[in-house]
C-alpha cells in the first residue's frame, strides 16, 4: 500500500463556533510507515481551508519526502501533495511554507540531505497548485556554506531549519516579496559548534546576503529561535546561545539590505540563574509592537515568558520599550513543569495574544502536557486550555513537537497543529501528525478517544501561576558574547531537476469530535 | 540613546510595566503622567564592561570557554531626592560559567 487508504472517522459532536471542535490526525501509509512529522501550518484561504506541511518516511524507498495536505475548516482531506528535491535521495526533512501572492506562489522552506549525505538548506518555489495533488515546483535551489570558516560540509556537519524560520516580507506594493530563511548548523569545522544562518532570498530564488549568529567562543552552541517580519522593510531575527549560566536569547534587527542596526540584544534575567531553551518572536508588517516568547529552564525554576514591546530601536545602545512582560507556569512549584516546545505566539484583530506551550510533567513521569493560553492586549491571561494525553489504556505518548496556532477568518476558533509520537498501537513507536480545531472562547471540553487507542483530554485550565517576567534586554551592543555578522555565501546551487508534485497520494485520517 | 523607564505598582511591585498600568487604568497612556499610586522609575544606563568574560591562563575565546563571566544585576528602586525622581541602578557580579550544553528542541529525549 505504497500511498495509504483514506479513512475518516467522525464521532459524536461539540458546539461553540462556526465548526465544532474537533481532532484529527494525519499519516502517510500509516499500517507500514512510523514517521509522519509536522512542520509547518497555515490557513489557504477565507474559506478557511488549511496547508499542512512535514516529512515524512516513504516505505517503498526509506527516503524522507516533503509533503503538503490541504484540508477544509472541518479537517477534511482535500489533495495532497508528496515531493522530493532533485530525485537524488531524500529531502525536506523540515518543512515550512509560506505564501507570498498570486504572483509569486508558495514557498517552502527545509533541509535537504544530498545523495552523499551531506545536509544543506534548500528553498523551494511552488505555483498556486502547491496544495492540490500534482502540483508543480517551479524552482527550487540549494545551499551549503562555502569560503572561511566553512570551506564545506563534511559528514559530521548538518543544517536543520528552525520552527518559525521562514517569513516573508511583502515591501509595499511595488516591491517584490523578500523572504528570509533561518537555519542552524552543527559545523564541525569550526571548533563543533552549532551556529545560526539567516538568509535573504528574492523571488527569483537568488540568495541576496546572509547574517549569520555565532557564539565568540571556543566549542561554545548557538541555536535558531525563528524570525520575523518587522516592518514593511526589516525583519528581526532571533537565536539563543550559550552564557555562564546556560543559554541566553538574542535579538537583532536587519534592514532589506540585511545590514544589522548596531549589534544583537541580549537578554538576561534577574531570576537567579537562569537558562534559556527556546525563543520565538512576532512582528507585524503594520505595527511596531512585537512579542517574545523565551522558554525559561533556569536554576530557580521554570516558566514560559513572554514579553511585548512596542519599538525595536535602531540607535545603538539604546533599550527596548516593553508594553508587559509576562511568565506563565502550570504549577506553583517552579520545577513541576518543563517547557520544551512553543509555537510562535499569533495575535487576531484586537491583539489579543494566543501562546501553544510544551511541557514535561515531572509529576507525572515526565509525560508531555500542552497548554494553549490567551492574553489580552494588556497582557492579562484570559483562559488556559491544558491537553494532553489520556493514559487510561496504558498508553503514552511523546513529544508534542513542532506546534503551530492559526485562526480561521472568523477568529472564533484557533486550531493547533503539532505532532506526537505514542508506543501504542503496534508496531510500535509512530508519529503522526496532529490537528486540533477549539473554540477561541476557551470553552472547549472533553475527550476524543480514536478507534485505536488515541486518548486525549482537552479542559480548561485555572490553577496556573502566571507572574511579572524577569527577563530584560541588556541594550544594544554591550558586550556580545554571540555576534551577528554579515557574510557572503558561496557554493550554492539548483536543485535538478526542479521537485515535482507526485501525484494520486491518498493519506491516513481519522477524526474524532471532543465530546 | 533614549531613557528607560520602568514602572513600580502601589504595593512596591517592582519592576512593572505600561500594560500593568492600563489593565488598572484602562485609558491611561504611556506618555501621560503615570496614576497618583503608581511610580514611574527611569532605569540607569548599563555602563560598559571592562574584561567580561576571563579565560584559563594562557587561553583565549580561540581555544576555551570561559571560566567565568561578569554579569549585570538589578538593585532596588530608590527615590533621588535632588532629582526628585526613583531611579534603579545596577551593580557588577561575577558568575562562573555552567558546563551544561543544550539540545535542541528536535535532539531532546
Amino acid at each position: 500500500m505504497p500511498f495509504g487508504s483514506f479513512k475518516v472517522a467522525l464521532l459524536g459532536s461539540g458546539g461553540g463556533g462556526s465548526v465544532d471542535p474537533f481532532v484529527a490526525w494525519y499519516a502517510y501509509d500509516d499500517a507500514a510507515s512510523v514517521d509522519t512529522r509536522a512542520g509547518s501550518f497555515k490557513r489557504f484561504d477565507d474559506d478557511d481551508n488549511f496547508v499542512l506541511a512535514g516529512y515524512t518516511e516513504k516505505t517503498n524507498d526509506n527516503n524522507w519526502w516533503m509533503y503538503f495536505l490541504k484540508i477544509d475548516k472541518e479537517g477534511e482531506v482535500l489533495s495532497t501533495n508528496t515531493a522530493n528535491i532533485g530525485n537524488t535521495s531524500s529531502g525536506g526533512q523540515t518543512q515550512l511554507i509560506v505564501y507570498s501572492d498570486s504572483t509569486y506562489g508558495w514557498w517552502a522552506g527545509g533541509n535537504y540531505i544530498n545523495s552523499s549525505g551531506y545536509a544543506t538548506m534548500e528553498l523551494t518555489r511552488w505555483d498556486d497548485q502547491l496544495a492540490v495533488s500534482d502540483g508543480d515546483a517551479t524552482s527550487a535551489t540549494y545551499y551549503h556554506r562555502g569560503g572561511y570558516p566553512f570551506t564545506s560540509f563534511n559528514s559530521h556537519d548538518y543544517a536543520v531549519t528552525s520552527t518559525g524560520g521562514l517569513v516573508v516580507n511583502m515591501g509595499t506594493s511595488n516591491d517584490p516579496p523578500r523572504f528570509l530563511q533561518q537555519s542552524y548548523v552543527y559545523d564541525s569545522y569550526a571548533n563543533y559548534r552549532y551556529e545560526v544562518s539567516n538568509q535573504q532570498f528574492e523571488r527569483t530564488n537568488s540568495l541576496n546576503t546572509l547574517v549569520r549568529a555565532a557564539h565568540g567562543s571556543y566549542n561554545n552552541q548557538c541555536y535558531g529561535g525563528g524570525n520575523t517580519v518587522y516592518d514593511t522593510s526589516d525583519f528581526l531575527m532571533s537565536v539563543y546561545g550559550q552564557g555562564s549560566s546556560g543559554y541566553n536569547p538574542y535579538v537583532s534587527r536587519c534592514t532589506d539590505i540585511m545590514s544589522v542596526y548596531g549589534n544583537g540584544y541580549k537578554m538576561s534575567s534577574s531570576n537567579g540563574a537562569y537558562n534559556c531553551a527556546g525563543v520565538t518572536i512576532l512582528g507585524h508588517q503594520d505595527s511596531t509592537d512585537w512579542y517574545m516568547q523565551i522558554l525559561d529552564i533556569g536554576s530557580n525554576g521554570y516558566d514560559t515568558s513572554i514579553l511585548k514591546m512596542t519599538d525595536f530601536p535602531t540607535t545603538y545602545g539604546s533599550n527596548f520599550t516593553y508594553a508587559w512582560k509576562k511568565a506563565f507556569r502550570p504549577s506553583s512549584t517552579r520545577t513541576n513543569y518543563y517547557p520544551v516546545w512553543s509555537s510562535d505566539p499569533i495575535t487576531d484583530s484586537s491583539d489579543n495574544v494566543y501562546q501553544l506551550n510544551t511541557f514535561y510533567n515531572a509529576t507525572d513521569s515526565n509525560k508531555r502536557e500542552m497548554f494553549l493560553i490567551k492574553r489580552n492586549s494588556n497582557g492579562t491571561i484570559q483562559w488556559v486550555n491544558q491537553i494532553k494525553w489520556n493514559s487510561t489504556a496504558g498508553n503514552n505518548t511523546n513529544s508534542f513537537g513542532y506546534p503551530v496556532l492559526q485562526l480561521n477568518k472568523a477568529e472564533d476558533m484557533v486550531y493547533l497543529n503539532c505532532d506526537t509520537q505514542t508506543l501504542y498501537p503496534q508496531p510500535g513507536y509512530r508519529y503522526r501528525n496532529l490537528v486540533f480545531c477549539l473554540n477561541a472562547d476557551g470553552s472547549t471540553s472533553g475527550n476524543a478517544r480514536f478507534d485505536d487507542n488515541w486518548n486525549f483530554d482537552i479542559a480548561e485550565f485555572t490553577t496556573y501561576v502566571d507572574e511579572t517576567s524577569t527577563w530584560s534586554d541588556e541594550g544594544a551592543g554591550i558586550n556580545l558574547t554571540v555576534g551577528f555578522s554579515s557574510n557572503s555565501y558561496s557554493g550554492n546551487g539548483s536543485a535538478s531537476p526542479a521537485a515535482p508534485g507526485v501525484n494520486g497520494n491518498t493519506y491516513d485520517e481519522a477524526k474524532l469530535a471532543i465530546s | 540613546m533614549s531613557v528607560q523607564i520602568f514602572y513600580m505598582g502601589p504595593d512596591g511591585e517592582y519592576p512593572r510595566f505600561a500594560g500593568d498600568i492600563q489593565e488598572q487604568y484602562p485609558d491611561w497612556k504611556p506618555d501621560q503622567p503615570v496614576p497618583s499610586d503608581w511610580r514611574e522609575v527611569e532605569v540607569e544606563d548599563r555602563f560598559e564592561i571592562e574584561g567580561r568574560l576571563t579565560y584559563p591562563e594562557g587561553k583565549t575565546h580561540e581555544d576555551s570557554s570561559p571560566l567565568s563571566e561578569k554579569v549585570y544585576v538589578p538593585l532596588a528602586p530608590t527615590f533621588d531626592a535632588g532629582a526628585g525622581k526613583w531611579v534603579q541602578s545596577w551593580v557588577i557580579e561575577t558568575v562562573e560559567w555552567a558546563e551544561d550544553t543544550l539540545l535542541p528542541p528536535h535532539e531532546r529525549p
